[in-house]
């Protein structure tokens, strides 16, 4: 070594803090402590992994959870179809409940259907140029107005509009029903980009 | 076996400690955000089953450096800082005990100076070679260099030092 690298060592490096001689130390002790060291010869015949299952039973166990697979993927394949089958038929009948409501039950319902006249009568309301964009074009067809209603709920999310107007007295004003969210339409409406 | 290598590196942490602490500080120029980094890559010693195939110096070396290198890039919004290698208020060895005229001190001074003003590259290559006495190879294997690259650049630093030496006095 030259007069210069002598020099240089006999330089005292700075010590790191007291600190992390702790922490070193610690992390080194804590892994000898948190890490398993290797089994013994004893400690290995007792180990799961050393019982010898008979291949007979490992089959056994796999056809197990196979089945058991099976069985919860069918119940679920089955569950599925009938809450499916189940949802047509609740609109049914829905639609024969409200189908076999007649006029008069139609006016108990508060403004159902029904507008004053500028003479004081009583008549069916029915959409007018101005009214609602919507209901001009959706109201087609012929039947009861129930009927209407109630199919035109299945048919569009514009037809649900005019139910909703027919079913509140109110007209349906296409400008600011968007932030209106009281309606589940709005969201049909948005869906099919109305 | 594990414990066997865990014993192997408190060793060789308690020999070297300075050592490796200076070659993260040459990295990260932050004596807290060095210590992490020495902190870290014992961690991550830790989680080895296996001892390295070379020279466990040279592997843990290598592991401090390129943990502060780590710490340095997720730390590098951070404004650089660059502290010396060295401890404040002289040497204690031969030569302060024995020196003790204000013009070897300046010497002292001007060389640990000169020292932490050579590149990073050169700072841990003298820091190993000088302190923890590692051979060029091992050396190599922390600077993922050829060994004779590590020989050059330790004569350079050392040529360099020299002349700054030779300058300053």
């Amino acid at each position: 070594m030259s007069e210069l690298e002598l020099r240089i060592r006999a330089l005292s490096l700075r010590t790191p803090d007291h600190s992390l001689d702790d922490r070193v130390l610690a992390a080194l002790r804590q892994s000898d402590v948190t890490q398993p060291t290797e089994l013994s010869t004893a400690e290995k015949a007792i180990t799961p992994d050393n019982v010898g299952f008979s291949p007979a039973l490992n089959t056994n166990r796999r056809g197990t959870v196979v089945t058991s697979g099976w069985i919860v993927a069918s119940a679920s394949m089955l569950i599925g179809t009938v809450v499916g089958n189940s949802l047509p038929s609740i609109s049914s009948l829905q639609a024969q409940r409200n189908t076999s409501m007649n006029p008069d039950q139609t006016a108990g319902i508060v403004g159902f259907g029904r507008r004053e006249s500028a003479n004081g009568s009583v008549e069916p309301r029915l959409s007018e140029p101005g009214d609602s964009t919507v209901t001009g074009n959706v109201r087609v067809g012929s039947g009861s107005v129930a009927s209407q209603i109630v199919e035109s709920i299945w048919i569009s999310p514009t037809a649900a509009a005019v139910a909703w107007e027919q079913q509140t007295g109110q007209i349906f004003n296409v400008v600011n029903h968007v932030s209106d969210r009281r309606f589940d339409m709005c969201r049909e409406c948005h869906r099919v980009g109305g | 076996m594990e414990s066997v290598l865990r014993t192997e590196l408190e060793q060789l942490y308690r020999k070297h400690r300075q050592s490796l602490f200076s070659v993260a500080l040459t990295v990260t120029g932050c004596s807290s955000m060095a210590e992490d980094a020495v902190q870290e890559a014992f961690a991550r010693l830790c989680q080895k089953s296996e001892p390295p195939e070379g020279s466990l110096a040279s592997y843990v070396f290598a592991a401090v450096r390129n943990a502060a290198i780590d710490c340095r890039r997720r730390q590098q919004h951070q404004r650089s800082i660059t502290e010396s290698i060295f401890a404040s208020g002289g040497s204690d060895s031969q030569l302060s005990s024995s020196s003790t005229t204000a013009n070897q001190n300046d010497e002292t001074e001007s060389l640990k100076s000169a020292i932490d003003q050579l590149d990073e590259l050169s700072r841990q290559i003298v820091v190993m070679k000088i302190f923890s006495e590692l051979t060029f190879e091992e050396i190599a294997g922390v600077l993922e260099l050829p060994s004779a690259t590590a020989a050059t650049r330790y004569r350079r630093a050392i040529m360099k030092l020299e002349e700054e030496l030779r300058r300053s006095s």
